[in-house]
Protein backbone atom coordinates (compact mmCIF):
# COMPACT_ATOMS: atom_id res chain seq x y z
CA UNK A 1 0.00 0.00 0.00
CA UNK A 2 1.33 3.44 -0.90
CA UNK A 3 2.09 5.40 2.45
CA UNK A 4 0.01 8.79 2.68
CA UNK A 5 2.26 11.99 3.10
CA UNK A 6 1.86 13.49 6.13
CA UNK A 7 -1.24 16.46 6.47
CA UNK A 8 -3.18 17.52 9.11
CA UNK A 9 -7.02 16.50 9.39
CA UNK A 10 -10.32 18.65 10.75
CA UNK A 11 -13.86 18.35 10.75
CA UNK A 12 -15.71 21.24 11.13
CA UNK A 13 -19.39 20.77 12.62
CA UNK A 14 -21.09 24.02 10.45
CA UNK A 15 -20.64 25.79 7.06
CA UNK A 16 -19.22 28.64 8.68
CA UNK A 17 -16.40 26.92 10.08
CA UNK A 18 -15.58 24.95 7.12
CA UNK A 19 -15.53 28.03 5.18
CA UNK A 20 -12.94 29.28 7.54
CA UNK A 21 -10.64 26.22 7.44
CA UNK A 22 -10.63 26.42 3.89
CA UNK A 23 -9.09 29.59 3.60
CA UNK A 24 -6.37 28.73 5.51
CA UNK A 25 -3.17 27.88 2.81
CA UNK A 26 -2.77 24.05 2.69
CA UNK A 27 -5.97 23.61 3.50
CA UNK A 28 -8.68 20.94 0.89
CA UNK A 29 -12.07 20.42 0.82
CA UNK A 30 -12.68 16.29 1.78
CA UNK A 31 -15.78 14.39 1.33
CA UNK A 32 -15.70 10.76 0.12
CA UNK A 33 -12.41 10.14 -0.31
CA UNK A 34 -12.58 8.34 -3.17
CA UNK A 35 -10.50 10.40 -5.23
CA UNK A 36 -8.17 12.37 -3.45
CA UNK A 37 -6.99 9.87 -0.80
CA UNK A 38 -5.92 8.42 -4.18
CA UNK A 39 -4.50 11.22 -5.27
CA UNK A 40 -2.42 11.62 -2.63
CA UNK A 41 -1.39 8.54 -2.16
CA UNK A 42 -0.06 8.41 -5.72
CA UNK A 43 2.00 12.20 -5.01
CA UNK A 44 0.06 13.77 -8.06
CA UNK A 45 1.24 17.23 -8.71
CA UNK A 46 -2.45 18.79 -8.16
CA UNK A 47 -2.53 17.79 -4.24
CA UNK A 48 1.35 18.84 -3.75
CA UNK A 49 -0.53 21.85 -2.07
CA UNK A 50 -2.33 19.94 0.50
CA UNK A 51 -1.54 20.01 4.32
CA UNK A 52 -4.90 19.51 5.82
CA UNK A 53 -8.11 18.25 4.84
CA UNK A 54 -11.28 19.72 5.83
CA UNK A 55 -13.71 16.81 6.15
CA UNK A 56 -17.30 18.61 5.27
CA UNK A 57 -19.54 15.44 6.16
CA UNK A 58 -20.81 17.35 8.75
CA UNK A 59 -22.14 20.31 7.10
CA UNK A 60 -26.05 20.15 7.16
CA UNK A 61 -26.24 22.21 4.26
CA UNK A 62 -24.52 19.88 1.93
CA UNK A 63 -27.04 17.12 3.14
CA UNK A 64 -29.80 15.33 2.02
CA UNK A 65 -31.96 15.66 -0.82
CA UNK A 66 -35.19 16.92 -1.59
CA UNK A 67 -37.97 18.66 -3.76
CA UNK A 68 -37.53 22.55 -3.85
CA UNK A 69 -39.41 24.83 -6.05
CA UNK A 70 -40.22 22.05 -8.70
CA UNK A 71 -36.84 21.27 -8.77
CA UNK A 72 -34.52 19.19 -7.07
CA UNK A 73 -31.69 19.96 -4.19
CA UNK A 74 -29.61 17.05 -4.46
CA UNK A 75 -26.72 18.00 -1.33
CA UNK A 76 -23.49 17.62 -1.98
CA UNK A 77 -22.50 14.92 0.21
CA UNK A 78 -25.16 12.68 -1.39
CA UNK A 79 -23.56 9.82 -2.73
CA UNK A 80 -23.62 8.05 -5.78
CA UNK A 81 -25.23 5.19 -4.13
CA UNK A 82 -28.20 7.36 -2.35
CA UNK A 83 -28.35 8.69 -6.21
CA UNK A 84 -28.82 5.19 -7.74
CA UNK A 85 -31.55 4.10 -5.15
CA UNK A 86 -33.50 7.68 -4.41
CA UNK A 87 -37.37 7.55 -5.29
CA UNK A 88 -37.49 11.29 -6.37
CA UNK A 89 -34.39 11.18 -8.46
CA UNK A 90 -35.55 7.30 -10.24
CA UNK A 91 -38.82 9.45 -10.69
CA UNK A 92 -37.78 12.89 -11.35
CA UNK A 93 -34.20 12.61 -12.95
CA UNK A 94 -33.85 8.88 -13.89
CA UNK A 95 -30.88 9.70 -16.31
CA UNK A 96 -28.70 10.17 -13.06
CA UNK A 97 -30.16 7.29 -10.87
CA UNK A 98 -28.77 5.30 -13.86
CA UNK A 99 -25.65 6.81 -14.39
CA UNK A 100 -25.17 6.62 -10.61
CA UNK A 101 -25.84 2.66 -10.67
CA UNK A 102 -23.60 2.11 -13.41
CA UNK A 103 -20.58 3.72 -11.77
CA UNK A 104 -17.64 2.61 -10.28
CA UNK A 105 -17.79 -0.29 -7.54
CA UNK A 106 -20.27 -0.87 -4.96
CA UNK A 107 -18.23 0.02 -1.78
CA UNK A 108 -17.18 3.18 -4.18
CA UNK A 109 -20.23 3.86 -4.61
CA UNK A 110 -21.13 4.03 -0.75
CA UNK A 111 -18.41 6.84 -0.37
CA UNK A 112 -18.31 9.03 -3.50
CA UNK A 113 -20.25 11.99 -3.45
CA UNK A 114 -22.02 14.21 -5.65
CA UNK A 115 -20.35 17.26 -4.94
CA UNK A 116 -16.39 15.17 -5.65
CA UNK A 117 -17.56 14.36 -8.85
CA UNK A 118 -19.00 17.68 -10.19
CA UNK A 119 -15.40 19.27 -9.15
CA UNK A 120 -13.22 17.06 -9.84
CA UNK A 121 -14.75 15.67 -13.09
CA UNK A 122 -13.02 12.40 -15.04
CA UNK A 123 -13.47 12.86 -18.97
CA UNK A 124 -16.22 10.60 -19.16
CA UNK A 125 -17.50 11.00 -15.72
CA UNK A 126 -20.79 9.56 -15.52
CA UNK A 127 -22.92 11.67 -12.83
CA UNK A 128 -21.46 14.66 -14.46
CA UNK A 129 -22.19 13.94 -17.90
CA UNK A 130 -25.91 12.83 -16.06
CA UNK A 131 -25.95 15.77 -14.44
CA UNK A 132 -24.97 18.09 -17.64
CA UNK A 133 -27.55 16.40 -19.68
CA UNK A 134 -30.13 18.03 -17.22
CA UNK A 135 -28.76 21.34 -17.23
CA UNK A 136 -27.89 21.04 -13.48
CA UNK A 137 -27.19 24.56 -11.49
CA UNK A 138 -24.33 24.50 -8.60
CA UNK A 139 -24.68 26.02 -5.50
CA UNK A 140 -21.72 27.28 -3.53
CA UNK A 141 -20.72 28.92 -0.80
CA UNK A 142 -17.97 31.27 -1.50
CA UNK A 143 -17.07 33.40 1.30
CA UNK A 144 -19.96 34.33 3.44
CA UNK A 145 -22.65 34.14 0.22
CA UNK A 146 -24.60 31.50 -1.51
CA UNK A 147 -24.75 31.45 -5.20
CA UNK A 148 -25.80 29.21 -7.91
CA UNK A 149 -24.15 28.96 -11.56
CA UNK A 150 -24.61 26.17 -14.39
CA UNK A 151 -22.43 23.27 -14.31
CA UNK A 152 -21.27 24.02 -17.51
CA UNK A 153 -19.49 27.38 -16.63
CA UNK A 154 -18.48 25.93 -13.02
CA UNK A 155 -16.68 23.13 -14.63
CA UNK A 156 -15.50 25.58 -16.88
CA UNK A 157 -13.68 28.03 -14.33
CA UNK A 158 -13.01 24.99 -12.56
CA UNK A 159 -10.33 24.15 -15.51
CA UNK A 160 -9.08 27.36 -15.78
CA UNK A 161 -8.44 27.83 -12.13
CA UNK A 162 -9.28 25.92 -9.36
CA UNK A 163 -10.78 28.06 -6.84
CA UNK A 164 -9.86 26.67 -3.71
CA UNK A 165 -11.77 28.55 -1.43
CA UNK A 166 -15.43 28.02 -2.25
CA UNK A 167 -17.67 25.13 -0.97
CA UNK A 168 -20.27 22.91 -2.93
CA UNK A 169 -23.10 22.77 -0.99
CA UNK A 170 -25.46 20.83 -3.95
CA UNK A 171 -26.54 20.73 -7.51
CA UNK A 172 -30.01 21.43 -8.43
CA UNK A 173 -32.39 20.15 -11.47
CA UNK A 174 -35.35 20.32 -12.91
CA UNK A 175 -37.67 17.46 -13.33
CA UNK A 176 -37.60 15.59 -16.31
CA UNK A 177 -40.22 12.87 -17.39
CA UNK A 178 -38.52 11.34 -19.76
CA UNK A 179 -34.50 10.54 -19.41
CA UNK A 180 -31.84 7.63 -19.92
CA UNK A 181 -28.05 7.19 -19.52
CA UNK A 182 -25.74 4.56 -21.80
CA UNK A 183 -22.47 3.88 -21.24
CA UNK A 184 -19.64 1.24 -22.15
CA UNK A 185 -16.63 0.76 -20.40
CA UNK A 186 -13.62 -2.24 -20.57
CA UNK A 187 -16.19 -4.13 -17.96
CA UNK A 188 -19.59 -3.58 -16.42
CA UNK A 189 -18.02 -2.58 -12.50
CA UNK A 190 -14.88 -0.40 -12.01
CA UNK A 191 -13.50 0.88 -15.38
CA UNK A 192 -13.72 4.04 -16.61
CA UNK A 193 -16.54 4.81 -19.56
CA UNK A 194 -14.88 4.88 -22.55
CA UNK A 195 -17.98 6.79 -23.70
CA UNK A 196 -21.06 8.13 -21.75
CA UNK A 197 -24.19 9.59 -23.22
CA UNK A 198 -26.84 11.04 -21.44
CA UNK A 199 -30.19 12.01 -22.61
CA UNK A 200 -33.26 14.04 -21.36
CA UNK A 201 -36.29 15.13 -23.11
CA UNK A 202 -37.17 18.66 -22.41
CA UNK A 203 -39.53 21.25 -23.91
CA UNK A 204 -37.50 22.16 -26.71
CA UNK A 205 -36.52 19.14 -28.07
CA UNK A 206 -33.49 16.84 -26.82
CA UNK A 207 -30.85 17.13 -24.47
CA UNK A 208 -27.87 15.66 -24.86
CA UNK A 209 -24.38 15.07 -22.88
CA UNK A 210 -21.62 13.27 -23.96
CA UNK A 211 -18.21 11.86 -22.02
CA UNK A 212 -15.28 10.57 -22.76
CA UNK A 213 -14.66 12.20 -26.08
CA UNK A 214 -13.26 15.36 -25.04
CA UNK A 215 -11.29 16.35 -21.83
CA UNK A 216 -14.16 16.32 -19.91
CA UNK A 217 -18.23 16.11 -20.27
CA UNK A 218 -20.45 17.89 -22.26
CA UNK A 219 -23.76 19.37 -23.96
CA UNK A 220 -23.86 19.27 -27.59
CA UNK A 221 -26.50 20.96 -29.51
CA UNK A 222 -25.93 19.94 -32.75
CA UNK A 223 -25.60 15.94 -31.97
CA UNK A 224 -29.16 16.36 -30.58
CA UNK A 225 -30.33 17.97 -33.48
CA UNK A 226 -28.75 15.41 -35.89
CA UNK A 227 -30.36 12.70 -34.63
CA UNK A 228 -33.44 12.66 -37.09
CA UNK A 229 -31.18 13.48 -39.86
CA UNK A 230 -30.08 10.23 -41.79
CA UNK A 231 -25.89 10.02 -41.57
CA UNK A 232 -26.35 13.50 -39.58
CA UNK A 233 -25.33 11.81 -36.52
CA UNK A 234 -21.86 10.73 -37.04
CA UNK A 235 -21.00 14.14 -39.12
CA UNK A 236 -21.71 16.04 -36.19
CA UNK A 237 -20.14 13.91 -33.71
CA UNK A 238 -17.35 13.93 -36.06
CA UNK A 239 -17.13 17.84 -35.75
CA UNK A 240 -18.30 18.25 -31.71
CA UNK A 241 -15.81 15.91 -30.60
CA UNK A 242 -11.94 15.57 -30.20
CA UNK A 243 -12.19 11.66 -28.74
CA UNK A 244 -8.58 10.55 -27.73
CA UNK A 245 -6.85 7.36 -28.72
CA UNK A 246 -5.39 5.24 -25.68
CA UNK A 247 -4.18 2.13 -24.34
CA UNK A 248 -7.41 1.19 -24.76
CA UNK A 249 -9.09 1.76 -27.55
CA UNK A 250 -9.02 4.06 -30.83
CA UNK A 251 -10.89 7.60 -31.56
CA UNK A 252 -12.48 6.01 -34.44
CA UNK A 253 -13.95 3.71 -32.13
CA UNK A 254 -14.96 6.04 -29.48
CA UNK A 255 -16.81 7.91 -31.92
CA UNK A 256 -18.78 4.88 -33.44
CA UNK A 257 -19.23 3.76 -30.07
CA UNK A 258 -20.60 7.30 -29.55
CA UNK A 259 -23.10 7.21 -32.69
CA UNK A 260 -24.41 3.47 -31.20
CA UNK A 261 -25.02 4.62 -27.38
CA UNK A 262 -26.50 8.02 -28.14
CA UNK A 263 -29.07 6.10 -31.15
CA UNK A 264 -29.54 3.27 -28.36
CA UNK A 265 -30.16 6.10 -25.95
CA UNK A 266 -32.62 7.76 -28.60
CA UNK A 267 -34.83 5.03 -29.01
CA UNK A 268 -35.05 4.05 -25.32
CA UNK A 269 -36.44 7.33 -24.51
CA UNK A 270 -39.01 7.35 -26.79
CA UNK A 271 -40.08 4.14 -25.58
CA UNK A 272 -40.88 5.67 -22.10
CA UNK B 1 2.52 22.94 9.17
CA UNK B 2 1.69 19.55 11.10
CA UNK B 3 -0.86 21.30 13.22
CA UNK B 4 -3.70 18.55 14.67
CA UNK B 5 -0.97 15.98 12.79
CA UNK B 6 -2.18 13.12 15.23
CA UNK B 7 -5.65 12.30 16.30
CA UNK B 8 -7.37 10.41 19.18
CA UNK B 9 -9.26 7.82 17.93
CA UNK B 10 -11.98 5.39 20.00
CA UNK B 11 -13.66 2.91 17.36
CA UNK B 12 -14.82 -0.13 18.42
CA UNK B 13 -13.93 -2.95 16.32
CA UNK B 14 -16.13 -6.56 16.38
CA UNK B 15 -17.27 -5.32 19.28
CA UNK B 16 -13.70 -4.39 21.37
CA UNK B 17 -13.56 -0.76 22.01
CA UNK B 18 -9.94 0.69 21.61
CA UNK B 19 -8.76 4.21 21.32
CA UNK B 20 -5.16 4.73 19.57
CA UNK B 21 -3.26 7.72 18.83
CA UNK B 22 -2.54 8.02 15.43
CA UNK B 23 -1.45 10.53 12.51
CA UNK B 24 -3.97 11.81 10.48
CA UNK B 25 -2.88 10.84 7.56
CA UNK B 26 -3.88 7.26 8.38
CA UNK B 27 -5.96 5.00 6.61
CA UNK B 28 -8.53 2.54 8.26
CA UNK B 29 -6.36 -0.02 6.23
CA UNK B 30 -3.17 0.85 8.24
CA UNK B 31 -4.94 1.32 11.49
CA UNK B 32 -6.78 -2.02 11.89
CA UNK B 33 -3.49 -3.75 10.78
CA UNK B 34 -0.34 -1.77 12.07
CA UNK B 35 -2.02 -0.27 15.02
CA UNK B 36 -4.29 -2.88 15.98
CA UNK B 37 -2.49 -6.11 14.89
CA UNK B 38 -5.44 -7.22 12.99
CA UNK B 39 -4.03 -8.48 9.80
CA UNK B 40 -7.25 -10.42 8.30
CA UNK B 41 -7.82 -7.73 6.33
CA UNK B 42 -5.59 -7.66 3.04
CA UNK B 43 -3.59 -4.50 1.89
CA UNK B 44 -3.91 -4.95 -1.67
CA UNK B 45 -4.26 -1.98 -4.22
CA UNK B 46 -4.07 0.47 -1.77
CA UNK B 47 -5.88 2.49 -4.12
CA UNK B 48 -9.77 1.61 -4.20
CA UNK B 49 -9.37 -0.78 -7.18
CA UNK B 50 -9.01 -4.32 -5.85
CA UNK B 51 -11.76 -5.02 -2.74
CA UNK B 52 -8.98 -7.10 -0.78
CA UNK B 53 -9.38 -4.26 2.21
CA UNK B 54 -13.09 -4.45 2.62
CA UNK B 55 -14.54 -4.19 6.02
CA UNK B 56 -17.90 -3.36 7.26
CA UNK B 57 -18.26 0.27 8.93
CA UNK B 58 -21.46 1.08 11.34
CA UNK B 59 -22.68 -1.95 9.00
CA UNK B 60 -22.08 -0.79 5.14
CA UNK B 61 -19.40 -2.93 3.59
CA UNK B 62 -16.53 0.11 2.28
CA UNK B 63 -13.20 -0.29 1.37
CA UNK B 64 -10.39 0.38 4.61
CA UNK B 65 -7.87 2.34 1.98
CA UNK B 66 -10.27 4.84 0.97
CA UNK B 67 -11.33 5.79 4.84
CA UNK B 68 -9.23 8.07 7.43
CA UNK B 69 -8.71 6.93 10.55
CA UNK B 70 -10.03 9.87 12.35
CA UNK B 71 -13.01 9.70 10.51
CA UNK B 72 -13.97 6.15 12.67
CA UNK B 73 -14.06 7.81 15.71
CA UNK B 74 -16.94 6.59 17.45
CA UNK B 75 -17.53 4.42 14.50
CA UNK B 76 -18.29 0.36 14.80
CA UNK B 77 -15.80 -1.90 12.47
CA UNK B 78 -16.22 -5.17 11.77
CA UNK B 79 -13.87 -7.29 10.06
CA UNK B 80 -13.01 -11.13 9.11
CA UNK B 81 -11.55 -11.67 12.79
CA UNK B 82 -15.29 -11.04 13.97
CA UNK B 83 -15.58 -14.57 15.98
CA UNK B 84 -19.25 -14.41 16.69
CA UNK B 85 -20.68 -12.86 13.71
CA UNK B 86 -23.67 -15.93 12.88
CA UNK B 87 -22.96 -14.22 8.95
CA UNK B 88 -19.34 -14.28 8.49
CA UNK B 89 -19.34 -17.67 10.33
CA UNK B 90 -22.03 -18.86 7.85
CA UNK B 91 -19.85 -17.54 4.81
CA UNK B 92 -16.36 -18.53 6.35
CA UNK B 93 -18.03 -22.34 6.22
CA UNK B 94 -19.76 -22.34 2.70
CA UNK B 95 -16.22 -20.70 1.76
CA UNK B 96 -14.39 -23.90 3.05
CA UNK B 97 -17.62 -26.04 1.46
CA UNK B 98 -17.29 -24.88 -1.35
CA UNK B 99 -13.10 -24.60 -1.99
CA UNK B 100 -14.25 -20.69 -2.87
CA UNK B 101 -10.84 -19.72 -2.26
CA UNK B 102 -7.16 -20.66 -3.76
CA UNK B 103 -4.41 -18.29 -2.23
CA UNK B 104 -7.03 -16.41 0.13
CA UNK B 105 -5.81 -12.67 0.09
CA UNK B 106 -9.00 -11.72 -1.47
CA UNK B 107 -11.34 -13.83 0.94
CA UNK B 108 -11.64 -11.24 3.49
CA UNK B 109 -12.84 -8.84 1.54
CA UNK B 110 -15.25 -10.78 -0.52
CA UNK B 111 -16.82 -12.50 2.58
CA UNK B 112 -17.26 -8.71 4.11
CA UNK B 113 -19.01 -7.65 0.59
CA UNK B 114 -20.90 -10.34 0.51
CA UNK B 115 -21.65 -10.11 4.54
CA UNK B 116 -24.55 -7.24 3.71
CA UNK B 117 -26.03 -9.13 0.62
CA UNK B 118 -29.91 -10.19 0.98
CA UNK B 119 -29.73 -13.97 1.94
CA UNK B 120 -31.61 -15.28 -0.74
CA UNK B 121 -29.67 -13.37 -3.22
CA UNK B 122 -29.75 -14.36 -6.91
CA UNK B 123 -25.68 -15.28 -9.06
CA UNK B 124 -26.42 -11.58 -10.77
CA UNK B 125 -27.21 -9.83 -7.31
CA UNK B 126 -24.34 -11.46 -5.96
CA UNK B 127 -22.00 -10.52 -8.62
CA UNK B 128 -23.09 -7.29 -8.82
CA UNK B 129 -22.49 -7.04 -4.91
CA UNK B 130 -18.92 -8.69 -5.61
CA UNK B 131 -17.96 -6.63 -8.80
CA UNK B 132 -15.70 -4.60 -6.59
CA UNK B 133 -13.54 -7.65 -5.30
CA UNK B 134 -10.97 -8.77 -7.54
CA UNK B 135 -9.87 -12.76 -8.01
CA UNK B 136 -7.36 -13.81 -9.30
CA UNK B 137 -7.38 -17.43 -8.96
CA UNK B 138 -10.60 -19.20 -8.80
CA UNK B 139 -12.40 -17.48 -11.92
CA UNK B 140 -15.72 -16.19 -9.14
CA UNK B 141 -18.14 -19.25 -9.81
CA UNK B 142 -16.91 -20.80 -6.45
CA UNK B 143 -17.09 -17.76 -4.93
CA UNK B 144 -20.73 -16.80 -6.32
CA UNK B 145 -21.77 -20.70 -5.39
CA UNK B 146 -20.25 -20.18 -1.56
CA UNK B 147 -22.28 -16.85 -1.05
CA UNK B 148 -25.48 -18.88 -2.25
CA UNK B 149 -24.73 -21.73 0.35
CA UNK B 150 -24.06 -19.25 3.00
CA UNK B 151 -27.44 -17.85 1.93
CA UNK B 152 -29.29 -20.44 2.20
CA UNK B 153 -28.30 -21.65 5.61
CA UNK B 154 -30.11 -21.27 9.01
CA UNK B 155 -28.89 -20.29 12.24
CA UNK B 156 -25.42 -20.34 13.05
CA UNK B 157 -22.87 -22.44 11.49
CA UNK B 158 -21.29 -26.19 12.01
Amino acid sequence: MPDLPAFAYTRPCDLAAAMAAIARPGACIYAGGTDLLVALAERRPWVRFVRQLVDVKDIAEAKGLRERDARLRIGALVTADELASHRLVRRHARVLAEAAEQTSAPALRRRGTVGGNVCSPHPAGDITAALLALDAMVEVADGTATREIPLGDFMQAQAEQWPRQQLILAVTVGRCRRSTFSKVGIRPAFSRSLVAVGVVVTDDGLRIALGGLRDRPFVSAAVAASVARTGGLEAALAAECRPPTDGLVSDTYRLRLAATLVRRAVARVGRR
Amino acid sequence: MSRAATCRVSVTVNGRAHTVRVPAATTLLALLRAHLGLTGTKDGCGVGECGACTVLLDGEAILACLVLAPEVDGCAVTTIEHARDARLQRLRRAFADEAALQCGFCTPGMILAAARLPAGATPATIRAGLAGNLCRCTGYTKIVRAVRRAGRRRGPAR
